[in-house]
């Protein structure tokens, strides 16, 4: 059953590729809250103007890139709930794809290569949050995902010029593509295969995205203004996703801000250290299970985390799931964890209390850091003691 | 990449572990320095000596006498526990094995995780108060006694107790798991570390004006707010969240030292560490009414 030939291998992704469209098309016509009081709302003003101009004017917490999606979309005939979720829809396609690449280039030796990619991809297209995400609430995380995990698979490929470029997109789109920046610095840090001067290309492709945007009247830096405005929004550390400030609701952000950043800083600090000093040579499979831990310790710690932003690490788990076995219960744990938080904040399921939520994704959390610190805390032990003898 | 950017990286990487506990103690500074503005809800109870307060004569002269430093006294207090924080520190990496040649990694994490444990963070720098102090002058009380200087251990320990009463419990607790490889003997120095403890806190009593007598019952009150009528023990839950409260820092420093020589697992220590965070968070933050 592992080995499977060329030609099935190819129907099997055609079917689940149907099935992905057939699961979203389901709730296409679902609105949800935040399509029908910011999506719609900025695509309103967008479409009102009707040309670039509208740029100016517009007052959405999107970045101008993803605005200046939204006035293309406003040219198309086509209803803007189903113009904006197939924006997010194609990434998806594009998300599970490159997932499925990477699984393959895992198991290339093997015979098993179209077996655990096609595994990979209906696991990416069909992940419940995945669909929900894009089919139903319109919400864009495929896209800030996809050119995030793009710009790692550039960068292990040893391609960063366009690694940094594919970053910039994501970081253009949504902030939260920034997740996936600590692990490449541990990689240029590691490899020394690149320059840090590479990341110079992060502020360019912001800014080269924001070219039709000026066009139309917006100021030079307004992409990185807008970006400042979203820092420090909110007054409490706790925002909707139940990490470990779920326990710390009413500590002041002004205060303890900064020392969840630190905190998250080190904990990655640490991790860099001992990824560097364990010697090991690291997989691709390895460093996909880094991605996993990296995004989530982010997630975890930082203050002010909206229930979607742990989503690498929710669609990346169950695919490394496939190739380690121990992972599928933390995989199933965590995808449902954030179905009952995303049905929390768009559907009112209230049945689990956040504090129970925030304790499970806890325990996970703790789960993949033992994992990951354990494995490379023995790879440097197993150094010093070849080195001793 | 540049050659002297491949030069510098392999530069820090050589010296990684030196670079990695000074930047944790330049962060662990600025963090300390940040908080010193922000001052937890019973911050005004320190100060008044208020008829349930539960802090030792010791103490009280502490913040008595700092009164007269240039400094706000709750700031003062906040700076004295973040010092003893990084002494606390040195201590815990030099009693859980020290700095060695061979091993590197393993004590520049736990002094890296001991200045930045949101415990420490949270019960010194933010709630000013001072079982950082307490224990740092335990456990450096504890390496000079391993190294045979009785005397300078027993002045320590005494003045630890001293200013964390409940602490003399963690010693004589320690002195009784350990019965079989404590003499005799040791247990006439415990006895001078309580003789030492009770006369600094009469001294201290009758500098602040206040009896003997009340001075010495200082030393217990920890074990309740109201000694007299026992009022906190008419609820045990309460009185077991108090107390993990008072023992949550010691505990999970000595967790972490037991977990570094393997006697306990980490996974041991974590929980500790969460329980003793989220207690302290409740009491910090209360939810909003």
């Amino acid at each position: 059953m592992q080995e499977m030939n060329r030609r099935t291998f190819f129907i099997l992704i055609g079917m689940i590729s149907i099935l992905g469209m057939a699961l979203r098309w389901m709730g296409i016509w679902y609105v949800g809250v935040d399509f029908e009081n910011s999506l719609m709302m900025w695509f309103n003003q967008l479409k009102e103007v009707g040309s670039l101009a509208a740029m100016t004017n517009y007052t959405g917490d999107y970045n101008l890139p993803h605005a200046t999606i939204f006035y293309l979309l406003t040219l198309i005939p086509v209803e803007p709930i189903i113009s904006i979720k197939m924006v997010s829809i194609l990434f998806d396609y594009l998300e599970a794809f490159l997932a499925m690449k990477m699984v393959m280039a895992i198991v290339s030796g093997t015979k098993k290569g179209y077996f655990y990619g096609s595994w990979a991809y209906l696991l990416v297209l069909c992940n419940p949050l995945a669909v929900i995400n894009s089919g139903y609430l319109a919400q864009s995380e495929s896209l800030w995902v996809y050119l995030a995990l793009l710009s790692f698979w550039y960068v292990w490929q040893d391609k960063p010029v366009r690694g940094m470029w594919a970053l910039g997109f994501g970081i253009a789109m949504k902030l939260q593509a920034v997740f996936i920046l600590p692990l490449l610095l541990i990689m240029y840090f590691y490899k020394k295969k690149f320059s840090i001067l590479h990341l110079v290309w992060i502020p360019v492709s912001i800014q080269a995205l924001c070219i039709p945007a000026i066009l139309g009247g917006c100021s030079f830096d307004s992409a990185f203004v807008l970006f400042k405005n979203m820092l420090g929004e909110y007054p409490f550390m706790y925002y909707y996703y139940p990490n470990i400030w779920t326990f710390f609701q009413d500590a002041p952000y002004y205060q303890f801000g900064r020392a969840a950043i630190v905190i998250t800083f080190l904990a990655l600090l640490m991790f860099a250290v001992l990824f560097v000093q364990s010697g090991k040579k690291h997989s691709l499979e390895a460093y996909l299970e880094y991605i996993v831990w990296t995004t989530m310790t982010c997630a975890m710690l930082l203050p002010c985390m909206h229930e979607r932003y742990n989503y690498i690490a929710e669609i990346l788990l169950p695919v490394c799931a496939i190739l380690n076995r121990r992972f599928w219960l933390p995989a199933v744990g965590l995808v449902l964890i954030s179905l009952q938080c995303n049905g929390g904040s768009y559907l009112g399921w209230n049945h689990v209390s956040h504090y129970a939520l925030a304790a499970g994704n806890l325990v996970i959390y703790f789960y993949l850091t033992w994992n990951c610190f354990f494995g490379l805390y023995k790879g440097y032990q197993t150094r010093k003691e070849t080195e001793s003898c | 990449m540049l050659k002297i950017e491949r030069k510098l990286l392999l530069w820090v990487e050589k010296h990684m572990f030196l670079l990695m506990a000074l930047l944790a103690a330049g962060i662990a500074l600025y963090l300390r320095r940040s908080a010193i503005w922000w001052a937890s809800p019973d911050a005004g109870y320190y100060f008044d000596r208020h008829p349930d307060h539960i802090q030792s004569a010791l103490y009280d002269l502490m913040v008595h006498w700092m009164q007269y430093l240039p400094l706000l006294p709750l700031h003062s207090m906040k700076w004295l526990c973040g010092i003893a924080d990084f002494a606390v520190a040195f201590l815990c990496v030099a009693a859980a094995g020290g700095y060695g040649q061979r091993e590197k990694l393993k004590p520049t994490f736990y002094f890296v995780v001991c200045l930045l444990s949101p415990v420490v963070y949270l019960r010194g720098v933010c709630w000013a108060q001072p079982d950082s102090v307490g224990f740092g002058l335990l456990l450096g009380a504890y390496l000079l006694w391993t190294k045979g200087k009785k005397i300078p251990a027993v002045a320590l320990a005494s003045v630890g107790v001293a200013i964390y009463p409940c602490f003399l419990a963690v010693v004589l607790g320690w002195m009784l798991c350990r019965r079989k490889e404590v003499a005799d003997r040791d247990w006439c120095w415990a006895g001078a570390v309580l003789a030492g403890c009770l006369l600094l806190q009469a001294a201290a009593g009758m500098l602040l004006g206040i009896s003997w007598k009340e001075a010495l019952w200082s030393g217990i009150r920890w074990t309740t707010y109201e000694p007299l009528t026992g009022e906190l023990y008419q609820d045990p839950l309460l009185w077991a969240g108090q107390m993990i409260n008072l023992f949550g820092y010691g505990l999970a420093m000595i967790s972490g030292i037991a977990a570094y020589r393997h006697k306990i697992p980490y996974a041991g220590t974590l929980f500790v560490h969460l329980a003793v965070l989220l207690l302290y968070g409740s009491l910090l933050f209360p939810p909003a009414a």
